[in-house]
């Protein structure tokens, strides 16, 4: 994860307080839809979860996602100035993760199938321990800052979220891409960060 | 967490294999009747509590020598003493196991039976290789990089400390705490 810089004065503290006051929509750990895709990478890894042994039944995260998310839909988000948007488009959510909650290891199969994809992810409260972003080569993402931006090294790096804390977790993340996809994938929203 | 050396041969034969394959103690996450006897660890257990984990009803496996999948072990875990490696003698010794399967968790916490310990020598050694997914955290420390029988000693016996697996395979450590009260 690269740092790109902070962004704090972006940050509107109304969109932490409806984040932290709503569910947003509930996004459970198993997808099949989206996470047995077209890429063979992507189905190893689905049949490496399913014989993991994860429940099913118990993981979420709290999703909420450009214009599809009715607790956020009045959300106008405009990219930070410090990610270049010039000849690009983007996607962003946000994610909530609550104590208790996990994302596996995993990759974001939409980076993929969009030309030059750029991978971001904003820190909306300062690092507090327990709460995981791990990423591969036995990373952990610290010491950050509400506000600080980090680029993903690729945008369809490995890596995987957890909160053993006592607080929710919470952050802003986007994937900004120029418009023309690199394959036929017409998902129109992918759920896990 | 400082590196102490690679135990690997003095792992009973079999034993990772039975942790792999046995449940252990289905040990809950949440144990109020055990997070008792300070006004700091109540308050911890408050903050559990308040965070929604009672709820959630997690466990994880846990082994010590009164499990019985343990039994046949018990004599050639006497090692754990280890002697050679701890600099002196200590009243108090005692060891456990814990697996973590895919999603299970440990919160953030500190070990309480070591709360009112004059001194404390807390060790950990890996029985599971690493793998990406396999977190034991403190602070903002993460260990890595670890093979199964790599022994490390904590710096701090009372860290707030807390572990999670969300990779796809077991992950198994064996604790040993020395110390006197």
């Amino acid at each position: 994860m690269k740092y790109i810089g902070n962004c704090k004065e972006w940050i509107q503290p109304w969109w932490i307080e409806r984040i932290l006051s709503t569910d947003g929509d509930i996004s459970p750990l198993h997808q099949p839809q989206n996470q047995n895709g077209e890429l063979p990478e992507q189905q190893e890894l689905y049949k490496n979860f399913c014989s993991a042994g994860f429940d099913k039944r118990k993981f979420y995260v709290n999703m909420y996602t450009q214009n599809k998310t009715k607790d956020i839909l009045d959300f106008k988000v405009e990219a930070p100035e410090l990610i270049d948007m010039t000849g690009k488009v983007w996607k962003w959510w946000f994610i909530k993760t609550m104590p208790g909650q996990l994302s596996h290891w995993h990759f974001d199969p939409h980076t993929v199938y969009y030309k030059d994809s750029e991978r971001y992810w904003i820190a909306l409260h300062d690092y507090e321990p327990g709460q995981i972003f791990t990423w591969k080569g036995g990373k952990l993402l610290t010491d950050f800052i509400a506000g600080d931006i980090f680029k993903f090294d690729k945008p369809h790096m490995m890596h995987g979220t957890a909160n053993i804390s006592m607080n929710p977790r919470y952050s802003f993340q986007c994937t900004v891409h120029k418009p023309e996809k690199v394959s036929l994938y017409n998902k129109k929203y992918y759920t896990i960060d | 967490m400082k590196y102490v050396g690679n135990f690997i041969d003095k792992v009973p034969d079999g034993l990772i294999e039975t942790l792999l394959t046995e449940d252990g103690e289905i040990t809950p996450v949440y144990q109020p009747d055990k997070w008792q006897g300070s006004p700091e660890i109540e308050a911890a257990l408050k903050q559990v509590e308040d965070a929604g984990y009672p709820a959630l009803d997690y466990y994880f496996h846990q082994y010590t020598d009164n499990t019985k999948c343990m039994q046949s072990f018990v004599d050639d875990l006497k090692w754990l003493k280890l002697d050679g490696v701890v600099p002196r003698r200590f009243d108090r010794h005692h060891w456990w196991i814990v697996k973590y399967n895919p999603g299970d968790m440990q919160p953030m916490h500190v070990d309480p039976h070591v709360r009112d310990a004059k001194e404390c020598l807390r060790y950990t050694m890996m029985l599971t290789d690493f793998a990406e997914g396999h977190i034991l955290t403190h602070d903002d420390f993460m260990l890595t990089d670890y093979k199964a029988g790599d022994l490390f000693l904590w710096e701090d016996y009372y860290c707030y400390h807390g572990a999670v697996n969300i990779g796809y395979t077991p992950r198994i450590s064996l604790q040993v705490s020395f110390y006197n009260k």
